[in-house]
């Protein structure tokens, strides 16, 4: 059975890239526009093994979006990947003391997307 | 919207010079980001609105530091030679929500229009790869390989087949020639026949003269004699039609074998000729290999290509990030603006706005005032990717 991977981005397009490379390595996707969406659509969904999440958005940034996502016992050991414009090592700081495992860069590189999927995913 | 006499006690002169420096530090920040964004254009008549806007204030009679130093501080409001009372933060506070608007719209649209391409793009690479054209999947070529192979190794045995036919009819030519020639030895050995029955019926003759001379003695060797002649006309005769018999073969095979000779040579033309065909068919079927192979690698570059592409379209949301932070920062001016009729101070508001850079790009450009030269030299490109 696939894995589902839930990508958090404001930018549609971005959304339509990162879909792109991860269905075609064969994950399943679903997608949310902000934090807020994000936390409604983990909630309906049935299993999520990874997010894949900006940080800056309306209504709820990334980095508040996974404070929130690692209260609920369900989704607490849910990896999250940040991908993002930002290079700020405070910001980054803030990420991993929020629970995310990873900040990847934008403009990222397919395979490079995937290859840090592949590391932090879960069963 | 402030009362009238309220704004009247804010634009002095110094304070207006202070707005013009204001709104020139402001847009001097500003313009570097703008100059990101105007190859597309998005924000060029922002860069307009507002070079408008600093003409009209340096317009007008006391904007210039030195009215600005030496003139009243109890000069009334605004009054201007260009013909407009509006004040700069009465202007800025009816102008924001528009320009706010015209960017939020863009960066919309553009993002719309964006996924749609973007969805394109990648359903023409998701077609590229269902034809096996994805890198590093030899599905449709070697298929197309393999089936031009299979066209090769079935043609190629058609000329041997053809020669064998050609060599068989060869062999049967041969064979004829080779009766012709026993046929002709025949008709030698028939003349000995008919030379040996000559011989004897000159025997047989003088023998029945002998068998005369000898009178009644000789009656009985006279009836051998005419019998023994008789067998040798007979011979003779048996002798020449045996010869015309083998005449009539002689003629019969020596035209099958000239037949056989030609038709070996049509064959042989035709053959070749059928093989020269097969040839240029294989011919064909190997180039028809090679330009498939061709097309694959072709397409795959292509597909490569867009690929490319798709990830350079990145550059968008960068755009979108700067212009959100722009937008964000026109807000803050309006809201700014609403608490407090003065304008805020230049150097804190740029302190502020360059507190919100994320992106190496907008700390580049927005910290444009100092030299490039002076700028730290070793500010490390960021890492693509950090585990934490």
């Amino acid at each position: 059975m696939a894995k589902t991977i839930l990508i958090v981005d404001d930018s549609s397009s971005l959304r339509t890239l990162v879909k792109m490379s991860l269905t075609r390595a064969g994950y399943d996707v679903i997608e949310a526009s902000d934090g807020k969406v994000a936390l409604d659509q983990i909630d309906k969904a049935a299993k999520v093994n990874l997010v894949v999440c900006d940080v800056n958005m309306p209504n709820m940034d990334g980095i508040t979006f996974v404070g929130e996502l690692k209260k609920n016992p369900r989704h607490k050991f849910t990896p999250v990947i940040m991908l993002t414009t930002e290079d700020d090592s405070g910001r980054m700081a803030q990420a991993k003391a929020a629970g995310a495992r990873a900040w990847l860069l934008k403009p990222f590189n397919p395979p490079a997307l995937l290859d840090t999927v592949s590391k932090v995913i879960t069963a | 919207m402030r009362d009238s006499s309220e704004l009247r006690q804010y634009p002095v002169p110094g304070r207006r010079a202070a707005t013009v420096c204001w709104a020139l530090a402001v847009l001097a920040s500003a313009l570097p980001l703008l100059a990101q964004l105007s190859a597309l254009a998005l924000v060029a008549p922002l860069a307009v609105l507002t070079l408008g806007l600093i003409a009209m204030q340096m317009g007008r009679p006391a904007t210039s530091a030195t009215s600005a130093t030496s003139a009243s501080t109890s000069e009334p409001a605004l009054g201007t030679p260009g013909g407009t009372d509006t004040p700069l933060p009465k202007l800025l506070h009816a102008v924001l929500p528009e320009w706010r608007l015209q960017v939020t719209t863009t960066r919309t649209q553009i993002d719309e229009a964006m996924a749609t391409l973007l969805g394109s793009l990648s359903s023409i690479t998701a077609q590229f790869d269902a034809g096996g054209f994805h890198m590093g999947d030899d599905g449709g070529s070697s298929r197309t390989s393999a089936a031009l192979s299979q066209c090769e190794d079935k043609l190629q045995p058609v000329i041997g087949t053809m020669n064998h036919i050609h060599d068989s009819k060869a062999t049967m030519a041969a064979h004829m020639g080779q009766l012709t020639t026993a046929a002709s030895e025949l008709r030698t050995l028939v003349d000995d026949v008919a030379r040996i029955a000559q011989q004897t019926n000159l025997l047989a003759i003088n023998a029945a003269i002998e068998a005369a001379r000898a009178g009644e003695f000789g009656r009985g060797f006279a009836v051998v004699a005419a019998e023994v002649r008789r067998l040798s006309q007979d011979s003779a005769a048996t002798a020449r039609h045996i010869t015309e018999r083998i005449g009539e073969i002689t003629d019969i095979m020596a035209q099958a074998s000239a037949s056989a000779v030609h038709s070996a040579e049509a064959d042989a033309q035709a053959i070749a000729e059928s093989g020269e065909m097969v040839k240029d068919v294989l011919g064909m079927v190997h180039q028809l290999g090679q330009d498939s192979e061709n097309m694959v690698a072709n397409a795959r570059v292509i597909r490569d290509d867009i690929e490319h592409l798709i990830i350079g379209m990145q550059f968008q949301d960068r755009v979108n990030q700067v212009m959100g932070v722009l937008d964000d920062d026109m807000a803050r001016l309006g809201d700014a603006l609403k608490r407090d009729s003065a304008l805020p101070d230049a150097a804190s508001w740029l302190q502020s706005l360059r507190a919100t850079y994320t992106m190496r790009e907008q700390r580049h450009t927005g910290g444009s005032a100092t030299p490039t030269s002076q700028r730290p030299a070793a500010q490390a490109e960021p890492k693509a990717v950090v585990f934490f």
